[in-house]
């Protein structure tokens, strides 16, 4: 079944990921994805591994898809539940943006927060005042996407044996 | 386009420069009122009423909905007192009428074209200030940030565009399309998408962009793409964000209503809310209102207080709901009866009983001076069992306290309750009579002069009914002494002349109607003197210092 939304996904399948983001539709739904960003160079988030669902409707691309990170997250701009904050995925969505784009504008969101509207009021403000301690905990939610995705493996090979 | 939606050429002369927000149109209605009292005549004697100027002309309305604002005369009053409150009621075309004006003084101001001025301005939140300023600062950075194409671009204008099928692939539908649009930024998308995406903009009120880049959509591009009418569409939400913008503009909190009021003496307000008057001004519907609260004439109740009740009541309603319900049981035979008017005084269609809405005693019972049920008393019983019981443990006086706060609660409630929906039936039943008497008008060629005690009858009955039942809400905040009793009387008083007035109108003969004229006028006459009774008594228990505002 051939619909605007399955026809952009499809397109935006063949669309080849940027750095340091990678995304594919689950096997059986081309309607939700899962997607990785690797914490960039040079930020606390360095080679984290973190994970995110994109939950998309018929509505796409008119309208914006669900964005979620299933990692444990520690930014300004991340709600506990894992839902961000993020402009384009809510009053400034176009329906030219695609996967690639929602997924370097999340990418570029974890060194450069968005101060002004916190989702997390405590990773906010240690941003703002003090960094070291805020860099400490960005460390510990790397170092636990490291051991989700070791734990992920195993389970995966479970599953082939 | 057709002439009324053209926003450009939208009454272009009625407004000249009002980019500092000048008034100087005399044919625009200046209304100065203030509380009630006003309205009322009773603190208004020091000033007369055929003073005031700016009747409300039927012209202003031809636009308006039914016209029905032209069919009421406005007591205009003006003074120079600080408790009053100074507006001007404005239509949503003349807040259109405004903003083009305002554009038009932009456009020539800063050499523009009107489309380019009216982006910038919606860029700018209809801040001409702040718009002209940064402009003398740098043109070609506020015109780029709005999307305005700078003058002698090379790149050309909009195009729309034809295509073969398998020619065109669209980006945001990855169809094949062969109709598309393309803005001077080059970019192309077919015209179902481009329209999906404008109309789903339009309500914002902001300048539509570029759907990959910041060049605007100009209202030329926003009519060919969406249609006609869809960049006025984009004027009336400007509208919603040049009231927001503007603290002094107020939108009449009637549903549906699309009215404004503009506050000349905003800085005023609170003083005339501190006072305990309540600033009141009526829309070019004829809704009267308040504009602090945003919320109907609450007359005589001071705002805190109607603030105070109206969370009370929002947070109590399911308890109370089943008081609005307009159907009831009649005490003797148990028929239901439906009210179909405003009036409180119930005779059974089956066995001819007649009883009292609100507490379905005997009528009689309720005396014929005035009514006893609307005065709520502690019952004395109550007290002494009390007193015997002074064993009760702390919790259960506590239990017994809220009971009986409760129970005057759903008192106060009950009556503010009944004549709230009163309101809504006397309203029907007053155009019903009024529709009746207009057709007899036809067939028997009585005056629309003649008919206007009819009119103004009904608004008396509606205004009274109003301070009726706010001063319920009043009574619950007093305090249960000294002034009270009078109070009640007073009270008693009000309700019987709005029960009698409201009663005329369940006349069903026309002829009948017209033949009871002077009985409407004195019923109305003799309501209004009582209002303004009721309205004094409330301003003196607030000078005795009897309105408590606890629960
Ligand atoms: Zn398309
Ligand atoms: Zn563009
Ligand atoms: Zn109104
Ligand atoms: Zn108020
Ligand atoms: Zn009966
Ligand atoms: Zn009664």
């Amino acid at each position: 079944m051939s619909t605007p939304a399955r026809r952009r996904l499809m397109r935006d399948l063949k669309v080849d990921p940027p750095d340091g983001v990678s995304a594919s539709p689950l096997t059986d739904n081309v309607m939700i994805w899962n997607a990785i960003i690797i914490g960039p160079a040079d930020t606390p988030f360095e080679d984290g591994t973190f994970r995110l669902s994109i939950n998309f409707d018929e509505q796409y691309p008119n309208k914006p898809p669900q964005v979620k990170f299933l990692s444990t997250m520690f930014h300004p701009n991340v709600y506990a539940s894992g839902e961000l904050c993020l402009d384009i995925l809510q009053n400034r969505w176009s329906p030219t943006f695609d996967v690639a784009s929602i997924l370097t504008s999340v990418q570029s969101l974890l060194n450069d927060p968005n101060i002004s509207s916190p989702a997390n009021v405590e990773a906010a403000n240690l941003y703002k005042d003090h960094t070291s301690q805020y860099a400490k905990r960005v460390r510990e939610t790397v170092e636990k996407s490291w051991a989700d995705d070791l734990m992920d493996n195993e389970d995966d090979d479970e599953m082939e044996e | 386009m057709s002439d009324d939606q053209s926003f450009m050429n939208y009454s272009p002369d009625e407004f000249e420069s009002d980019a500092e927000f000048e008034y100087e149109d005399d044919d625009e209605v200046v209304e100065v009122a203030s509380a009630s009292q006003s309205d009322d005549g009773v603190v208004d004697d020091d000033y007369d009423d055929d003073e005031g100027d700016g009747e409300f002309e039927e012209g202003d309305y031809e636009n308006d909905n039914a016209g029905d604002a032209s069919d009421f005369k406005q007591e205009d009053t003006l003074s120079t007192k600080k408790d009053l409150v100074e507006y001007k009621a404005h239509s949503t075309k003349d807040l259109v009428a405004k903003l083009s004006a305002q554009t038009k003084n932009i456009s020539s101001v800063l050499e523009l074209t009107d489309d380019n001025a009216l982006t910038l301005l919606q860029f700018y939140s209809w801040n001409s200030e702040r718009l002209m300023e940064e402009y003398m600062d740098d043109p070609d950075r506020v015109k780029t940030a709005a999307g305005v194409i700078v003058d002698g671009s090379t790149k050309a204008g909009s195009t729309f565009k034809k295509y073969n099928k398998g020619e065109f692939m669209c980006f945001i539908c990855c169809d094949e399309k062969t109709q598309t649009y393309q803005l001077s930024c080059g970019d192309e998308y077919c015209l179902d998408c481009y329209s999906k995406y404008i109309k789903d903009k339009t309500s914002s009120g902001k300048v539509i962009k570029c759907p990959n880049c910041d060049v605007a959509l100009n209202s030329q591009d926003l009519d060919f793409i969406a249609g006609e009418g869809e960049s006025f569409k984009l004027i009336e939400s400007s509208i919603k964000e040049y009231v927001e913008r503007h603290r002094s503009y107020k939108w009449c909190p009637s549903v549906d209503c699309p009215n404004v009021v503009e506050i000349l003496n905003f800085a005023d307000i609170p003083n005339i809310v501190s006072e305990n008057h309540v600033p009141v001004v009526t829309c070019n519907h004829n809704h009267q209102f308040c504009v602090s609260c945003s919320f109907e004439n609450h007359t005589p109740v001071p705002c805190g207080i109607a603030k105070q009740w109206v969370t009370k009541c929002k947070d109590d309603s399911e308890t109370a709901n089943w008081i609005m319900s307009n159907t009831q049981q009649c005490p003797k035979c148990d028929s239901s009866i439906e009210k179909n008017g405003g009036c409180n005084h119930m005779t059974c269609k089956k066995c001819r009983y007649e009883f009292c809405w609100i507490c379905s005693q005997d009528w009689t019972s309720h005396g014929t001076s005035y009514y006893q049920c609307t005065a709520f008393r502690d019952n004395p019983n109550d007290k002494a069992k009390n007193k015997e019981k002074e064993e009760l443990t702390a919790k259960q006086k506590l239990r017994n306290l809220t009971k009986n706060s409760l129970k005057k609660y759903l008192h106060y409630y009950n009556l503010y309750a009944v004549h709230e929906s009163s309101t809504k039936l006397d309203d029907k039943r007053c155009k019903f009579v009024e529709e009746k008497v207009r057709e007899l008008q036809e067939t028997s060629g009585i005056s629309w002069i003649e008919a206007q005690f009819l009119v103004e009858s009904a608004e008396a009955l509606l205004k009274a009914r109003k301070v009726l039942k706010w001063s319920y809400a009043f009574a619950y905040y007093c305090d249960r002494t000294g002034l009270l009793d009078i109070f009640e009387e007073v009270q008693a008083k009000l309700a019987e002349s709005v029960e009698n007035l409201s009663k005329l109108f369940e006349i069903e003969d026309p002829l009948e109607i017209v033949r009871n004229k002077l009985e409407f006028l004195n019923k109305s006459h003799f309501l209004q003197e009582r209002q303004k009774a009721m309205i004094s008594c409330t301003l003196e228990s607030i000078d005795y210092g009897c309105l408590s505002g606890k629960d």
